[in-house]
């Protein structure tokens, strides 16, 4: 499994992991280091995480689509999906949190700098 | 486990490591023209913000649990049976959270002054590490074939981050016990994600479950 995603080289018009151009390489790298790892990471290990996290979010994107309203991806319904997993659950009410708040704060500060 | 060097922050490399909106908005204010709004960073660079930025993750990881209870009130749908049964009265939850968060942001605060510089970069990276909004957006809506609202994205990422910090940390946890040292191997990538799949953290829908045998 890994080891065929893995020798996949170069371009082709296929869809599927291993195969399309590399997508976060500079963001997931620095992710990786924050979370630990040496600064500079290997680049077959930044690989495979990036196929990992596309996989990921294909996957939670499907589950998405086939619960609540059909064919569409709404944010109950990863809410929903990922309510046994109490740090993903938790971290996505506070991010959906902080956005309102954010958007309040921008909101208060356009309408004062528009009223003076 | 110190490594030398530090990587480079994303303000001095231009913005291209995060998502530009990363570094944008750090400088500015809350008002600044940022189009995503992006909730993670709220801060500039520097130390002092540094400090800020571990209030706001005292503030976080003091909710982790306790947000879950929250939750509880506010949305029975997402209630278990046995999380109905756990409800404390809900004045006295609120000032023992509050009390924990204070604690909390202290402690965090403590932590964050005394680090390395090392540390400190390390530190950043983890708290402005972020995929790019667009192209997660690219990547749903490939797969959806319709439009998705902004707050899918944001959840999205937000749970892609801590995905890999999942994987990251099984995996060095897997470098360490076998006697080696980072940058992190394929292999050890690979022994990883057997585990976290072995424990259910990794969502695979292919595999056709056996449940009695």
């Amino acid at each position: 499994m890994f080891e065929e995603e893995n020798e996949e080289i170069g371009g082709g018009a296929e869809g599927g992991q291993g195969r399309r151009k590399r997508l976060f390489s500079k963001e997931l790298r620095c992710m990786m280091y924050g979370f630990g790892d040496d600064q500079n990471p290997y680049t077959e290990s930044v690989d495979i995480l990036e196929d990992l996290v596309i996989e990921f979010i294909t996957e939670m994107t499907h589950k998405a689509m086939s619960i609540g309203r059909q064919g569409r991806v709404q944010v109950e319904d990863i809410v929903f999906l990922i309510r046994k997993d109490p740090r993903k659950f938790a971290r996505v009410k506070d991010l959906l949190t902080m956005n309102e708040e954010l958007k309040r704060a921008r909101k208060a500060f356009d309408e004062a700098n528009y009223g003076s | 486990m110190e490594m030398d060097g530090a990587c480079e922050s994303p303000a001095e490399k231009g913005g291209d490591t995060g998502a530009p909106d990363e570094v944008a908005a750090a400088p500015a204010g809350p008002g600044a023209p940022d189009a995503d709004g992006h909730p993670e960073e709220t801060d500039a660079d520097g130390e002092g913000d540094l400090k800020e930025a571990a209030v706001e993750e005292g503030e976080l990881k003091s909710q982790d649990i306790s947000d879950l209870t929250e939750v509880e009130r506010e949305d029975s749908s997402l209630l278990t049976p046995a999380a109905k049964k756990l409800k404390i009265e809900p004045k006295e939850k609120k000032e023992k959270k509050q009390k924990v968060d204070e604690d909390e942001i202290q402690k965090m605060q403590i932590l964050v002054s005394s680090f390395s510089e090392e540390q400190l970069n390390r530190y950043e990276m983890y708290r402005r590490s972020a995929f790019p909004k667009a192209a997660i957006k690219r990547l749903i809506q490939s797969i959806t074939g319709t439009s998705v609202s902004q707050n899918v994205v944001i959840a999205m990422s937000g749970i892609s981050k801590v995905f890999v910090g999942e994987v990251v940390e099984e995996a060095l946890d897997v470098c360490e016990k076998w006697g080696e040292m980072p940058p992190l191997q394929p292999k050890h990538m690979r022994e990883a994600v057997r585990r976290l799949k072995s424990k259910g953290q990794i969502p695979n829908s292919k595999h056709k479950k056996i449940i009695f045998f």
